[in-house]
């Protein structure tokens, strides 16, 4: 009896180890789930050897064969679309399920409930700024389209048949680390992800900024700061291009636009500014004509800068069925390809760079139940939003929303902001079928039909390059742009003298975008610079005009000429700095006479120096913490405070203004008695780096001044990579800064009537960080070099090779 | 020939375990070591120990294989993971030991209380003095309870 009953004590105790073994503790996760050789962390070890094999699933009509070559990438066979994108859905999970889900989480607002309290500003940032609001929308479109609910509803299916399949054994290493488990996957993911990348791309602009330096600086100095067009502009329309079509009538200028002085609207503070990309950084495309290139066929290339992240953005895929067959990479939760070619056509983009959002104050009634929009008076719409939050109770929060837009900004959101509250207006709020872009683009045999398929594209503005087989080549920015009143939405306006019908409305038509085929130079590119010159008969505003990279392509271009895929690699992967070019000849003279040794040194290094921004080299290194100190100096008037927020001048504005403005009054250092010029400043800023590098001589190498890393998504540091060995940097056609790079290089060549595609990109097809496949290409994407795509006719094709390889 | 029972007894936990975890969660495998020790119905210590070996078999066969290809590197990011940015991060192999352990442990009590809960004379008397040193280790006087 007794020995029974130590029996039952010794069962309990041991239930009670096994039941605390399998709860979540907080944030920590069940340790015997996560220690289990067949559940745990064992069980995403991943190493296999990939070429040829070949793996059928059964899809909604039938079997699908995916055939993966060497670098993990599959190729999927199938009798038709919806079986394809079904499989598209189920492969792409099988590869990136927690990455996708993940991005779905951050763009609804609904980290909180993985991470808990730390997340909740950037959740309620998130809903306060619609996304989740705007892709409820855009689903019923794609939903409705017959061209796009088919792929979206069949994808839906794949993922959620991989799902099923991975809660029984395998899920992704995160699920386990974070203690949750995938849920069901909606068509709605999939709209989440493409407004996440509309807030990627296009969800920022400098109208607080601009407000502010306005007031406090007046007219003419904020011009000479902010100017619309760069000194020396050079557009991916060429300049004196004309222009053949007529304009649409601009909005007239509200009477009351221009700032009133005295109102206390100025001095916002932008509280979350999450993602923002570093100043020139962007995304380069380019294709040359048959005309320069040593085949007679063009080469189009394309390399986006994105957040260098693991897994990686883009997942590389072959799709064929009957009436498509298409390759290159795309975005993890949606169908189709983004980025890639078919037999007949090539394409890639560039973010277009235009201010496609803008801030208005508004005035309420007593009751803050009704707001002043063009002088009439309507009602709020109310949304209430529960954010479950991991370890902590619920926190809600109703936004208000106005015909144009939602108030992000009041006093629930930004405590330390006075009453005047702050509605945005979005392009990507409004509902659109981006999707169908790409899915038509996946199947567009000629020209005619990227022009049709890029008219259903909205947001985010981009610049689509092409090129095909009949030697044309084009590049056209597409997006729905405002059509502007000069300066319009380059500060903050009046909601009350606002006119709706021209904020929801009134864009530049599609056929008068910035476009050009087969251009007289024999190529067309674009790098996030300026579309147009001054002869464009609209209005153009940018938050953020690159003006380095698009001059440098263009000088390397103009001056080949029988260019070939090598020559497109270097140019990729081009480290020469026009920023140092252009700066140094103008700092160097001031800080000669300097009689410090070290000083001596790094100026006869800067002198010598041929501008190229090699790893292992020490010049960039002295520029790039020289410039940092001198920007910080020279524009200590535009420091962010808690009371305001302020932008320094683009670099390219700030090389102008020491050229052609020396006195300018904005040298004077704030809060010293002499008045500092830009000689002082320059030997201010120059001492100051000599001592840096006296702290922190490890950094005079660049590859540790600058700390390329590419991080996990959850910021898990033991799945990143730090201190890449790599050259480049903002501004530069191998843009690659500390977490922002090229996400992924393509160059597709038409030569031989065929068209042959060459990739690399910073990362691996797996997001398993057990997977060899997880980081495969990082080293050789950071040497410089590329592999060779593998684009099969058919199954029978990519079987005859896979064996002739063997 | 006892013995040999013995060693059946483990091989069978270590293989009928690491089978139903493929389908069941986790924890399943402690099924496998109470029922091992309620049909086997050995001595508590040798109970404790079958339990405790197979499911360490199981562990460390299991863990071991999976890591063949990459030599522990993997394990020993986790362990970084776990170690949360500490200067010395835990390694894969000393993962390995505290999750064999952990599991052996857990194996070990459910044989025991499978056994024990089964009020019949144990069926093994062999090497009863062998066993009543081992349990010396343990706190818990098993000899005292037959």
């Amino acid at each position: 009896m007794t020995r029974k009953l130590i029996g039952v004590v010794i069962f309990i105790i041991s239930v009670i180890f096994v039941l605390i073994l399998n709860s979540n503790i907080g944030s920590i996760p069940s340790i015997g789930k996560l220690l289990s050789p067949s559940h745990g962390f064992w069980s995403n070890i991943d190493i296999q050897e990939n070429k040829g094999k070949q793996v059928e699933i059964n899809a909604i009509h039938g079997k699908v064969t995916i055939i993966y070559d060497e670098n993990h990438i599959p190729h999927i066979f199938a009798d038709n679309e919806e079986d394809l994108y079904y499989a598209q859905g189920y492969v792409m999970a099988q590869d990136r399920l927690w990455q996708m889900e993940f991005i779905t989480y951050v763009a609804s607002g609904r980290l909180t409930e993985l991470v808990g309290e730390k997340a909740l500003e950037l959740d309620r940032y998130h809903r306060r700024i619609g996304l989740k609001k705007s892709a409820e929308e855009s689903i019923a479109l794609l939903t409705n389209d017959p061209l796009t609910k088919a792929p979206i509803t069949s994808f839906t299916q794949g993922v959620n048949a991989f799902i099923k399949k991975a809660k029984r054994g395998y899920l992704p290493i995160e699920y386990k680390l974070l203690g949750y488990q995938p849920q069901e996957w909606q068509p709605i993911n999939s709209a989440l992800l493409l407004k996440y990348m509309a807030n990627d791309l296009t969800g920022t602009d400098n109208d607080i900024e601009y407000t502010n330096a306005l007031k406090k600086f007046g007219r003419e100095i904020f011009d000479i700061l902010y100017p619309d067009y760069p000194a020396s502009p050079d557009p991916i329309i060429p300049i004196g291009t004309p222009f053949h079509f007529i304009p649409l009538q601009a909005p007239l200028k509200p009477a009351n636009a221009s700032l009133n002085p005295n109102e206390k609207v100025a001095m916002y503070k932008n509280p979350i500014k999450p993602f923002l990309p570093q100043r020139g950084l962007g995304s380069n495309n380019w294709v040359v004509s048959g005309s320069k290139t040593s085949s007679g066929m063009p080469i189009l290339c394309n390399d986006p800068h994105l957040s260098l992240s693991f897994p990686s953005i883009w997942y590389e895929m072959q799709l064929n069925a009957p009436g498509i067959n298409v390759y290159g990479v795309t975005l993890p939760g949606s169908p189709g390809i983004v980025i890639g070619y078919n037999e007949h056509i090539a394409w890639g983009v560039t973010n277009a760079g235009m201010d496609v959002r803008d801030w208005y104050t508004v005035e309420t009634d007593a009751s803050n139940e009704k707001y002043l929009i063009g002088n009439k008076w309507e009602i709020f719409e109310k949304i209430n939003e529960t954010y479950k939050v991991k370890g902590s109770k619920n926190h809600s929060e109703t936004i208000k929303w106005t015909k144009i837009g939602p108030i992000v900004y009041d006093s629930q959101f930004d405590t330390k902001r006075n009453k005047l509250d702050l509605v945005m207006s979005w392009t990507a709020l409004k509902p659109s079928n981006d999707l169908k872009t790409f899915l038509l683009l996946n199947k567009a045999k000629n020209h005619q039909d990227y022009l049709k398929a890029l008219d259903e594209y909205w947001c985010p503005g981009q610049n689509f390059v092409y090129a095909d087989l009949e030697n044309n080549i084009a590049i056209k920015e597409q997006g729905r742009f405002w059509i502007r009143y000069p300066e319009q939405g380059k500060f903050i306006q009046n909601l009350k003298d606002a006119n709706v019908k021209n904020i929801l409305n009134y864009f530049i038509p599609n056929q008068q975008n910035p476009y050009i085929l087969n251009p007289e130079r024999g190529f067309a590119s674009s790098a996030n610079q300026i579309p147009v010159d001054k002869n464009y008969p609209y209005y153009i505003l940018g938050f953020q005009y690159e003006n380095y990279r698009n001059r440098r392509i263009n000088e390397v271009l103009t001056q080949s000429k029988d260019i070939t895929i090598d020559d497109m690699k270097n140019l990729q992967y081009d480290n020469l700095s026009i920023h140092a070019r252009e700066a140094l000849p103008i700092m160097l003279p001031f800080v000669k006479n300097t009689t410090n040794e070290q000083g001596k040194e790094i100026i006869q290094k800067l002198t010598k120096w041929n501008y190229i921004t090699n790893y292992d080299s020490d010049a960039p290194s002295y520029f790039y913490k020289w410039w940092a100190y001198f920007e910080t100096l020279a524009w200590d008037e535009l420091k962010k405070t808690d009371e305001a927020d302020f932008i320094y001048p683009e670099s390219y504005t700030s090389i102008n203004i020491m050229k052609n403005h020396p006195n300018f009054p904005l040298f004077d250092i704030e809060g010293t008695n002499k008045n500092e010029t830009l000689q002082d400043v320059l030997n201010i800023s120059f001492d100051s780096t000599i001592a840096y590098f006296n702290r922190h001589p490890e950094q005079k190498e660049f590859r540790f001044f600058k700390n390329t890393s590419i991080s996990h998504l959850a910021q898990i540091d033991a799945f990143s990579k730090k201190n890449i060995k790599i050259g480049g940097y903002a501004g530069i056609v191998n843009a690659t800064s500390s977490r922002w790079g090229a996400s992924v290089r393509l160059i597709i060549d038409f030569s031989n009537g065929k068209i042959q595609g060459y990739g690399m990109y910073p990362g691996g097809q797996s997001g398993n960080p057990g997977s060899n496949a997880y980081d495969t290409f990082v080293e050789a994407w950071t040497d410089g070099k590329y592999y060779r795509h593998h684009f099969y006719k058919n199954i029978h094709d990519a079987i005859n090779n896979l064996k002739e390889e063997k | 020939m006892k013995i040999y029972s013995f060693i059946i007894q483990i091989i069978a936990i270590a293989i009928l375990s690491w089978l139903i975890c493929l389908i069941a969660p986790w924890w399943s495998f402690v099924i496998i070591a109470f029922l091992s020790g309620l049909i086997a119905n050995k001595h508590g210590a040798f109970s404790f120990w079958a339990g405790f070996l197979g499911i360490g078999i199981y562990y460390l066969t299991s863990s071991t294989f999976s890591s063949k290809g990459d030599g522990f590197e993997f394990v020993n990011q986790i362990g970084k993971v776990l170690s949360s940015g500490a200067e010395n991060p835990i390694s894969g192999i000393l993962l390995l030991w505290v999750g064999t352990i952990i599991f052996a442990i857990l194996g070990g009590l459910f044989t025991l209380s499978g056994a024990l809960l089964l009020s019949n004379e144990p069926s093994n008397k062999i090497g009863s003095g062998k066993a009543k040193s081992r349990t010396k280790g343990l706190k818990l006087d098993l000899k005292r309870y037959q």
